[in-house]
């Protein structure tokens, strides 16, 4: 399912994810509002969402399903920032607008194996937010490797490259991204939730 | 954290021990010298005379000293009394005897048989108040044949009396060092104590009303220190300006003293029992007032008696009301300082109940009262604890003082660098916006359009050149949004970023990239810094791919004293540097990193092509602070 209000990048996406004979687009929809109908309806594996909607902000979608399908915000280079609250929101990954039909292929492929793309700008972001929270008791913090492979892609090393310097394979470099961008989400909600008692709004 | 109930008790128990010592000592001081008791008179002579020379013949009744223990010899009906003293045979030098009465109070003439001797002041104006020790030198001739004389005392009249079981004949130098003894006791250490107390009444008092009367203690403490320096006032002076019965009757009423302590302990502890405390102290202020009114209008003894009999016991109950109350609280909130000042306090009302029925009956033996002693005790104990309160809140001041300083400081600084992130954040905040502005031109005005032009001059075969031109208008296009993204003032992270958005250029080169970059101190490129870069990175990785034909680009980074390095490395056939087309190129990149403050070093050959561009590093202090964490 695609939830992209620009036309003409809508059409394109459909177009490039129909060409993987493995994938089906079930639906594509230009608002969040038709996005959580078709939902509800289809109940598809992936999602690629764009997160400036006219009826509102994609994130709101992504943590709305967070946990039942996994998600792909669409983005454009130099947009990290918003990335990384949609991870935060519980999506698995991104896709650039101008990819073409092979790239998003493979990061839809990738995220349905549990593994997870990242970039340098992402993980400066997430290296810098986990040195941020590290005082919080109900955080989970992240391993060794883990914080190797964030540090490792922010000096702009390759999936391939840091599989190497590190001595595991490929695959197991994106399923430690799959779990930083767990834990950073595990510790969004637990803010979250941290917040609201302290507010008040919820009981225990 | 508060003691166990068996470190209180066992606290208790050692303060009664303490006690009991303290009355034991009065006990101790009161008791004469062992040496004294030979010279002790056990009988004598009195008569009641009009005469001022010993009426040797009037008619003398014997008594017995030791059988009016407590009840001196008081006579008012008459201008003086007469004692006759035999002087006793002993083992002394007669050359050396001499006189000692410890408790007169009131002025003596001594007569050594009808020769008069001595006198210790005028004997019309009596002295009521002043009870001291006397001593007298009775001047016995050597050549005397008759050693044995009778030695008669006259008392001066109103009031004054003897103590009868406290006389003695006996050797001067015996005698003198108990009366100097007497004296440095009973009169010169109270009145000393007295003197020094109204000092520091006066300095409490101006403390109290310094503080803006905050400290009600200071102010109660000034008061019972003056109400117990006036009621010792007989030791300081030898005549109190008003009828002695009036005197004895105020100085009763001074007793409030006493009653004051506890209401001291209770606000300096805070303690929080004020209810009784206003109606005890309420209930005795009422009492106070009709006997005041009844002194200014009457002299009477018998006033005296009744008020003596009933406001010392009065004072005294009040005293056990106000000490119960004040054991219950300090009990509960338990404070070492507190337990020890109810004890004092405990101590003055046993003292003051045995003086009282030392006063008023005979079954308490000693000499005199022990209050003094009770009250020197109190009032140094108090004494401690207000000097430790105020010790204790000067340094608390000057840690205050210190921690405010400090507190004020790391506001300040925190101020400080509030404004700077603030600064810090709304330049992000700009930069952000002008990015995204240049974001949405570049997918959809003039990027949009480029890629359009680029589509249509690939399709119609255009000029070579047009194609590149265009092609490379689009790369600028990019850098340059590159290079205003807020995160991308980091060397790292600008270097990362460019590969990761030139990555298909890369892949479709064929060419094999090597990445290594080591461990680089934070930098803060500004905008234009990071724009110079990146195009100088752009320029040598195009060079490489589209004229080395690379098959293999090092890119490394380095950080040595100073610099930091950045290294691209090609093995591609390299250039020409004075070529016309390379030589734009280069001069491109030189003005570049001239502009950028940066050194660039091209050295091209037929084993490739190396540029290497080294960044002058700032030492930065925070940046490295929150690197390192």
């Amino acid at each position: 399912m695609i939830v992209e209000d620009h036309d003409a990048t809508r059409d394109s996406l459909v177009a490039k994810v129909s060409a993987d004979p493995a994938l089906n687009v079930v639906a594509d929809v230009a608002t969040l509002a038709a996005a959580k109908r078709a939902y509800e309806r289809h109940r598809p594996d992936v999602l690629l969402v764009d997160l400036q909607l006219p009826d509102g902000n994609g994130t709101e979608l992504i943590g709305a399903v967070s946990g039942e399908s996994l998600t792909l915000v669409i983005s454009v280079f130099g947009d990290e920032k918003r990335v990384v609250g949609a991870i935060r929101a519980g999506a698995s990954g991104y896709l650039l607008k101008d990819d073409d039909a092979k790239e998003v292929s493979v990061a839809i492929h990738q995220i349905l194996n549990g593994q997870s793309p990242i970039s340098p700008a992402i993980a400066s972001h997430l290296i810098a937010h986990f040195q941020k929270r590290i005082t919080s008791q109900t955080d989970v913090s992240l391993s060794q490797r883990e914080q190797d492979v964030l540090m490792l892609a922010s000096k702009g090393y390759t999936y391939g490259e840091i599989a190497e310097l590190m001595n595991v394979s490929a695959n197991t470099v994106g399923t430690y991204t799959k779990r930083i961008y767990t834990k950073l989400e595990v510790n969004s909600k637990s803010a979250a939730v941290y917040e609201a008692r302290r507010l008040g709004l919820m009981d225990d | 954290m508060k003691p166990s109930p068996t470190i209180r008790v066992l606290t208790l128990a050692g303060l009664v021990v303490v006690s009991i010592g303290i009355l034991h000592m009065a006990h101790l001081i009161d008791q004469p010298d062992a040496t004294l008791d030979e010279y002790r008179i056990e009988t004598m002579r009195i008569v009641e005379s009009h005469s001022a020379t010993p009426p040797v013949d009037a008619e003398w009744l014997d008594i017995d000293a030791d059988t009016v223990i407590g009840a001196p010899i008081r006579r008012d009906n008459f201008n003086s009394s007469w004692l006759a003293i035999d002087v006793p045979a002993g083992d002394y030098d007669p050359q050396y005897l001499a006189l000692y009465l410890r408790v007169a109070k009131a002025n003596v003439a001594v007569y050594l048989g009808s020769r008069f001797v001595s006198s210790s002041g005028e004997m019309q104006r009596p002295l009521p108040f002043y009870l001291r020790p006397l001593y007298v030198r009775l001047p016995i001739s050597a050549n005397q044949s008759q050693p044995i004389e009778t030695v008669y005392v006259r008392l001066a009249r109103e009031g004054g009396y003897i103590t009868p079981n406290e006389v003695f004949i006996g050797p001067a130098d015996v005698l003198a060092a108990a009366w100097r003894s007497e004296r440095l006791y009973g009169l010169w250490l109270p009145a000393a104590v007295a003197t020094l107390m109204l000092a520091l009444a006066s300095s409490l008092l101006v403390l109290y009303f310094a503080s803006q009367r905050r400290f009600t203690y200071y102010g109660i403490y000034g008061v019972i220190i003056i109400l117990w320096a006036l009621h010792s006032i007989h030791t300081l002076v030898d005549r109190v300006p008003m009828h002695h019965w009036t005197w004895f009757t105020f100085s009763y009423l001074l007793l409030w003293w006493v009653i004051l302590t506890p209401a001291f302990a209770n606000r300096f502890f805070d303690l929080g029992m004020k209810t009784l405390e206003r109606s005890v102290i309420g209930i005795g202020v009422l009492l106070t007032i009709p006997i005041l009114v009844l002194l200014a209008k009457h002299d009477i003894g018998s006033l005296y008696t009744y008020f003596a009999y009933g406001w010392v016991p009065f004072i005294l109950l009040c005293l056990v009301i106000v000490l119960g109350q004040y054991a219950y609280a300090s009990w509960r909130q338990w404070s070492f300082e507190s337990v020890g000042l109810f004890f004092v306090c405990a101590l003055g009302l046993v003292i003051g109940v045995r003086d009282y029925l030392f006063d008023w009956t005979t079954w308490v033996p000693g000499t005199t009262y022990y209050t003094k002693y009770a009250s020197v005790v109190q009032i140094a104990y108090i004494n401690v604890l207000i000097a430790k309160r105020y010790a204790r809140s000067a340094h608390d001041l000057v840690t205050l003082n210190h921690t405010l300083e400090g507190r004020v400081q790391e506001k300040a600084r925190e101020l400080e660098e509030g404004y700077e992130e603030r600064r810090i954040l709304e330049r992000e905040r700009t930069l952000s916006q002008e990015r995204d502005r240049l974001m949405r031109d570049m997918h959809d005005g003039l990027g949009g359009q480029l890629i359009q032009a680029l589509a249509m001059s690939e399709k119609g075969n255009a000029d070579e050149d047009l194609r590149e031109s265009l092609e490379r208008a689009l790369i600028d296009l990019r850098l340059i949004v590159d290079s205003i993204a807020p995160s991308n003032d980091d060397l790292t992270t600008l270097l990362a970023s460019f590969r990761h958005r030139s990555k298909r250029v890369w892949e479709k080169s064929g060419a094999r990239l090597h990445w290594d970059m080591g461990d680089l101190p934070t930098t803060s490129l500004s905008p234009e810094q990071s724009l110079n870069l990146l195009r100088i990175l752009q320029e040598s990785s195009t060079n490489a791919l589209r004229h080395g034909q690379a098959e293999n680009i090092y890119v490394t980074t380095r950080n040595t004293e100073g610099h930091v390095r950045v290294e691209i490395r090609d093995d591609g056939s390299g250039f020409d540097p004075a070529s016309a087309k390379a030589g734009f190129g280069l001069a491109n990149m030189r003005r570049r990193a001239e502009e950028a403050g940066m050194d660039l070093a091209i050295d091209s050959g037929s084993a490739g092509t190396r540029i290497t561009i080294d960044l002058p590093t700032v030492p930065n202090d925070v940046e490295d602070d929150a690197g390192s964490h």
